[in-house]
């Protein structure tokens, strides 16, 4: 496949993103996340695969040993380190399930696996100390209609 | 022939010994047994914990209970104490005029000065002194940096930004012109408009210059001296981070205030004197050396010093059933530490290091209710009990069991509670003194210099070595040796400083480096073990002079942590003294002195009184 070969030719010291062809994805905030922690990436697509195996393979192209599989007909995302059993990966998520702010968690933590600094654990804000408003509504789009349901209620009883 | 089994009930464990005695009083040793102590030490519930260690000890032997001829409990030494923090310092800046942090990762770098401006606000502007401006967290990055470069287009200076969420790196790579940018600032909203600040981002791994300079500072803001006084507190709390922010606010002030904790009367059989906690612990101890011998020490009604003295009293009197008058506290131990203090008015929860004391202090009366405890057990398991022999004596007994040691020797129990020494001379006599602070002191020096608020973690920390995991597959331990795992360890530990306790590795979730945390952790223990342990040894040894003994081991539970031996042994060979961990009856280690002791005390009496 001459498309990895290029990657691994280059020995570019990056983290490797390979995507398997058909779908679309936006994988903008896992580039953000990575950037933020100042590592740098080289995104490849590639022609047939499975999410965890195509991490795998990823991380066996990284310099940094660090790969990320991802599915998007099958809405799959998958963070692989060089050295673990390829069908123990580090992490696996559905893309419609963890959104932006998990795209952008996943970003960051692939970069930290890069430096051995502590991950971001999932469940929580891309950063403990983000705890601003904005982050949790874009998080919960459903939380931001009981929001604007409780201001609209709010309003009525003050008219009353 | 007799079965009898030495019972040594400490704050923390029950050790049991078992042996046999044959008719010319020669013991044989058949078991040992420790369980955790249940109860307080001295209160009737012990006997559960008894009865429970006697099993452990007597199941490899065969034997059943009622074929024990006597159970011999140690008269327990009636000692009990406390400890307590007093925060003396206190850092109070009203306005938020600061905010110095952390970020992982912070934007751009070197230093920026200007007005603060919202990033709405930039469009309409058209003064042209250089502005700071604050990014809130709704903000997308790409926004922020095409808002920013429009501005810069327009002939407007932009020295740097305050953004709340973590976007530093992101907006500086979209601009047309570096600048600082100091990120993750959580609470934005309270930063100030309109008010002169300065922004400094120092190089990876490098500490900022300016803005931890009071001086900096004052060429920065044109301060005059007293101003510049007032800035320190600031300066200091910005020391050693890798950016920062200072915002001058016109009716912001900031203050290092002294807080008042409390006094304590040294009362001695000629003098009295009194000291306040303030003044710090090396003022107190000093002031405690010269009073001898000290009789009581009394703390100032109201005080958190106060509130500790009378939980201690309180405990001994409930214990031994005297009114809480009679009960004094005897002695105290101050160690001076830091604490670190959330700053009033934080806007990305910074804090400052506050001064502290830690105090623990020490109550001890005539006696436990050991008989009570006695009879209570003979009731439950119907085998003769009996108190027999002082605990101090006891342990030396034991302690003289392990192979090459002679009298004179002194031991040392470093416990919970107590720092417990004692010497035999050649003449067999015992002489005992009991000193205020040990391992409890210890973990509640870790617990506040970390900021933890979590005594069990600390408690972890002091027992057990530390590593930095440094890959999905490798830990470094704290001496520089490295492990190496075949499975991969749990994400959660990695790139963490874990305590590798027993049962398995845990994260601490500090910002802590490894090598601060056994800092900390063996000052602690310098602090307290070391100091008390010279104390201990100074009071009972010959014409107070510690060159005068010959042999030290260290016998209970902190005989068997990894460190303190050793640091106590260091500070001990100055004097020529040989220490060591006890090896009780060659097999036990220090543990299982008192309750030795007890069996073999029992098996020198003459025949008839046995």
């Amino acid at each position: 496949m001459p498309e990895y070969a290029s990657i691994s030719e280059s020995r570019r010291p990056t983290v490797a993103i390979l995507v398997v062809r058909g779908g679309r994805v936006d994988l903008s905030p896992v580039f953000w996340g990575m950037e933020e922690e100042g590592i740098p990436y080289e995104v490849q697509e590639c022609p047939a695969g499975e999410a965890v195996g195509v991490a795998k393979e990823a991380s066996l192209m990284s310099p940094l040993n660090v790969g990320i599989g991802v599915d998007p007909l099958k809405g799959v995302i998958v963070l692989h380190h060089r050295d673990l059993p390829a069908d123990q990966p580090l992490f696996v998520f559905q893309l419609h399930e963890i959104g932006p702010t998990g795209l952008r968690r996943l970003g960051i933590n692939a970069a930290r696996l890069v430096k051995a600094e502590p991950l971001v654990p999932a469940g929580e804000p891309a950063k403990e100390d983000t705890g601003s408003h904005s982050q949790s509504k874009s998080a919960n789009p459903l939380d931001e209609e009981v929001d604007v349901i409780v201001q609209r209620i709010l309003a009525e009883l003050a008219k009353a | 022939m007799a079965y009898i089994a030495g019972v040594d009930v400490g704050n923390n464990t029950t050790e049991v010994a078992l042996a046999e005695i044959d008719g010319k009083g020669n013991p044989r040793f058949l078991s040992s047994a420790m369980v955790r102590t249940v109860g307080i030490k001295g209160t009737l519930r012990n006997a559960m914990g008894i009865i429970e260690a006697l099993d452990l000890a007597l199941k490899p032997t065969g034997l059943r209970r009622d074929q024990l001829d006597a159970v011999l409990l140690n008269e327990a030494t009636p000692v009990i104490g406390d400890i307590a923090m007093e925060t003396i310092t206190e850092t109070v800046i009203t306005e938020s005029a600061m905010i110095g942090h952390n970020p992982s990762t912070p934007g751009g770098q070197g230093l920026g000065q200007g007005r603060t401006i919202a990033l709405g606000e930039l469009a309409s502007s058209s003064n042209h002194q250089p502005y700071i401006v604050v990014v809130p967290g709704q903000v997308e990055f790409k926004d922020a940096a095409a808002k920013i470069n429009a501005a810069c287009q327009r002939g407007l200076t932009v020295a740097g930004a305050i953004v709340q969420k973590d976007d530093g790196v992101l907006i500086n790579n979209r601009l047309e012109q570096p600048i600082p940018i100091v990120d993750e600032v959580k609470y934005i909203d309270r930063v100030p408009v309109g008010m002169p600040a300065a922004i400094e981002v120092a190089h990876p791994g490098r500490t900022i210059e300016k803005l931890c300079n009071p001086y900096d500072i004052a060429t920065l803001f044109h301060l005059d001296s007293e101003d510049t006084k007032r800035v320190v507190p600031i300066a200091r709390a910005l020391m050693g981070t890798r950016s920062a922010v200072v915002i001058k606010t016109p009716k912001g002030d900031i203050e290092e205030r002294r807080i008042p904790a409390g006094k304590v009367t040294l009362i001695g059989e000629r003098q009295k004197a009194e000291i306040p906690v303030e003044d710090g612990a090396d003022a107190i101890m000093a002031q405690l050396a010269t009073i001898v011998p000290l009789e009581e020490i009394r703390a100032e009604a109201g005080t958190n010093v106060g509130g500790m003295f009378e939980q201690v009293r309180k405990v001994m009197a409930d214990l031994t059933d005297q009114p809480v008058s009679a009960i004094r506290v005897q002695d105290i131990i101050a160690v001076d530490t830091f604490k670190p203090q959330q700053v009033l008015g934080a806007l990305a929860g910074e804090y400052v290091m506050g001064n502290a004391v830690g105090l623990a202090a020490m109550v001890h009366t005539h006696k436990l209710p050991m008989q009570r405890l006695a009879r209570k057990l003979q009731d439950e398991i119907g085998v003769t009990t009996l108190v027999g022999g002082v605990e101090a004596e006891m342990a030396i007994r034991g302690a003289l069991t392990t192979p090459g040691t002679k009298p004179p020797l002194a031991t040392l129990d470093l416990g919970g509670g107590s720092t417990d020494a004692s010497i035999i001379n050649e003449a067999g006599e015992i002489r005992s003194v009991h000193l205020a602070g040990a391992g409890d002191m210890v973990t509640l020096l870790i617990d506040t210099e970390l900021g933890l608020n979590d005594f069990d973690l600390a408690e972890e920390i002091k027992k057990h070595p530390l590593a930095k995991v440094e890959t999905l597959f490798h830990m470094r331990h704290e001496d520089g040796s490295v492990q190496f795992f075949d499975k991969a360890l749990d994400p959660k530990l990695f790139g963490r400083v874990v305590v590798l306790r027993d049962n398995g590795p845990v994260p601490l979730e500090t910002n802590h480096l490894l090598a601060q945390i056994v800092a900390v952790r063996q000052g602690a223990k310098k602090k307290v073990f070391v100091r008390n342990a010279l104390r201990a040894l100074e009071r009972v040894a010959p014409a107070g002079n510690i060159r005068l003994i010959h042999f030290v081991v260290l016998v209970g539970g902190s005989g068997m942590d990894f460190e303190i031996p050793k640091m106590i042994s260091d500070a001990l060979f100055q004097y020529g003294v040989v220490t060591g961990r006890a090896n009780v009856r060659g097999t036990e280690g220090p543990r299982n002195a008192v309750a030795t002791g007890l069996v073999l005390a029992h098996a020198q009496q003459p025949k008839g009184t046995r």
